[in-house]
C-alpha cells in the first residue's frame, strides 16, 4: 500500500469506526497505533517533502465544508495526521494544530489540537505524552469576567449579574472547595472570612484567565 | 498561536453524591453514514456482540453515570464510585444484574472501559458463570454482549463494583 492510499483508508468511515470505540484519549492512540496504514503513513513522514504534503493536505480538511449538524467528517483523520506530525516535526504540527483548534464540531482532533498548542505536548508513544509545561489544573476554570465579578461577589452578591451569578458561583465554590483557607459554599451563600484581596489573589493565582 | 489554555469540561452540571463535580463533555451525533458503518465494521468484527443504540453523543462512562447524555473519561470512575458508595465485589459468584465491570488494559493497567451486568447463570457443566453486560463502545454502538467479548483494546473484566445496599 503506497501512500495515498493509506491516507483513503485513514478518511474512511470504516477506520472512523474502529477508532471511535475510545472513549479516552490514549485509548484513541492506542488502536491507531496498531493499524498498518497509520505505520505507512509514520514512516513516510520521515521525508520532508511528505510532511509539507501532510501540513498541506491537514490545511484543505481543515477548509472543507461539512454538515455542521453532526461532528466533523474528517475529525479522526486530522487527529490522526497531527498526532503523526507531531511525532516527526514539532513547530509543523503546531501549526496544524493551531488551524484545527478553530475547526467547529471537531472531537479528537480538538483534543491533540489543545494539548499541542497550549501544553506543548510532545507524543513518544500513545500513553506517555512528554509535557514541556505545567499541566494545568483540572479544576474549572472561570472566565476573566466571572474572575472580576468574583472579586465583587465576595463584597456583595448583588453586584453580580444575574446571568453569570450561578455559573460564577458554582466555579468558584468548585475552586475552592479543597482549600482550608478560603471556602465558598454556593448554597449558603457564605462569605469567605478572609480579606477580599487575598481571595482575589488566590483566584488569579490558580485560576488561568480565559 | 492561541495562548488560552485548556479547561476541564463541565459541559453538564453533573455531581457525585458528594457534590464533587464530575467532569463532562457533550459529543456531537456523526452522520448516519458514519453510524451505518461502524454498525457493519463490528458487525463484521464482533459478531455476538448485540447492538442495542447507535449514536455518538454518550461514551461507556455517559451511559452509566449520566445517563447517556454526555461523555464522562474513565480516569473519573473511581471518584464516582467511591462518592457514590459503591463497594467491591471480590468474587464473580457475588455479582448481581445492575452491577457495574471494570475492563483494564493489559499492559498499562489503566481503565480503559465500564459496563453493567444485565444478566447472570449459572453454567452447570463448566462451573463457570454466563455473565451478560451492556456497554457502550466509545462512540460506537451500544451493545449488549458477553462478559469477555469486547474489543481487544478494552483488555480484561478487572474488578466488580456495586451500589446495593441490604437492610441495616
Amino acid at each position: 500500500m503506497n501512500f495515498r492510499e493509506a491516507i483513503k483508508q485513514i478518511e474512511s468511515y470504516e477506520f472512523s469506526a474502529r477508532l471511535n470505540i475510545a472513549s479516552d484519549f490514549n485509548t484513541f492512540l492506542k488502536i491507531a497505533q496498531q493499524e498498518a496504514v497509520v505505520k505507512i503513513i509514520l514512516d513516510e513522514l520521515n521525508d520532508s517533502e511528505k510532511r509539507l504534503f501532510m501540513l498541506e493536505h491537514i490545511f484543505e480538511l481543515a477548509n472543507e465544508s461539512f454538515d455542521l449538524r453532526y461532528e466533523n467528517k474528517w475529525d479522526t483523520a486530522l487527529a490522526i495526521y497531527i498526532w503523526l506530525l507531531n511525532l516527526k516535526d514539532l513547530k509543523l504540527s503546531r501549526i496544524a494544530a493551531d488551524s484545527v483548534i478553530r475547526i467547529p464540531q471537531c472531537w479528537w482532533a480538538n483534543k491533540i489540537s489543545q494539548q499541542i498548542c497550549f501544553e506543548k505536548i510532545t507524543y513518544a508513544s500513545a500513553s506517555k505524552p512528554v509535557v514541556e509545561s505545567e499541566v494545568i489544573s483540572s479544576t474549572p476554570l472561570p472566565t476573566t469576567n466571572i474572575i472580576k465579578e468574583a472579586e465583587e461577589i465576595l463584597l456583595t452578591v448583588s453586584l453580580v449579574p444575574e446571568i453569570c451569578r450561578e455559573e460564577g458561583l458554582r466555579i468558584i465554590e468548585a475552586s475552592t472547595r479543597f482549600n482550608d483557607k478560603i471556602k465558598y459554599d454556593m448554597e449558603n451563600l457564605i462569605m469567605p472570612s478572609s480579606p477580599v484581596p487575598e481571595v482575589a489573589n488566590f483566584i488569579n493565582t490558580n485560576c488561568a484567565l480565559i | 498561536m492561541n495562548s488560552k489554555p485548556p479547561v476541564e469540561p463541565f459541559d453538564l452540571p453533573l455531581y457525585t453524591r458528594t457534590k464533587r463535580p464530575i467532569p463532562n463533555e457533550m459529543r456531537p451525533e456523526r452522520n448516519p453514514v458514519s453510524l451505518k458503518a461502524a454498525i457493519e465494521e463490528w458487525e463484521k468484527l464482533c459478531p455476538e456482540a448485540e447492538l442495542r443504540s447507535i449514536t455518538n453523543v454518550y461514551n461507556c462512562m455517559g451511559l452509566l453515570f449520566a445517563s447517556r447524555r454526555t461523555n464522562i473519561y474513565p480516569e473519573h470512575v473511581f471518584d464516582i464510585l467511591n462518592d457514590d458508595e459503591y463497594r467491591k465485589i471480590l468474587d464473580i459468584r457475588d455479582i448481581s444484574i445492575g452491577d457495574i465491570v471494570i475492563y483494564r488494559d493489559t499492559d498499562s493497567y489503566d481503565v480503559t472501559h465500564v459496563a453493567t451486568v444485565i444478566s447472570k447463570q449459572a453454567l452447570i457443566k463448566t462451573a463457570t458463570w454466563d455473565v451478560k453486560v451492556l456497554s457502550k463502545w466509545g462512540g460506537d454502538g451500544e451493545y449488549m454482549h458477553n462478559l469477555e467479548y469486547v474489543p481487544e483494546v478494552y483488555g480484561k473484566p478487572g474488578e466488580f463494583w456495586t451500589d446495593r445496599k441490604t437492610l441495616p
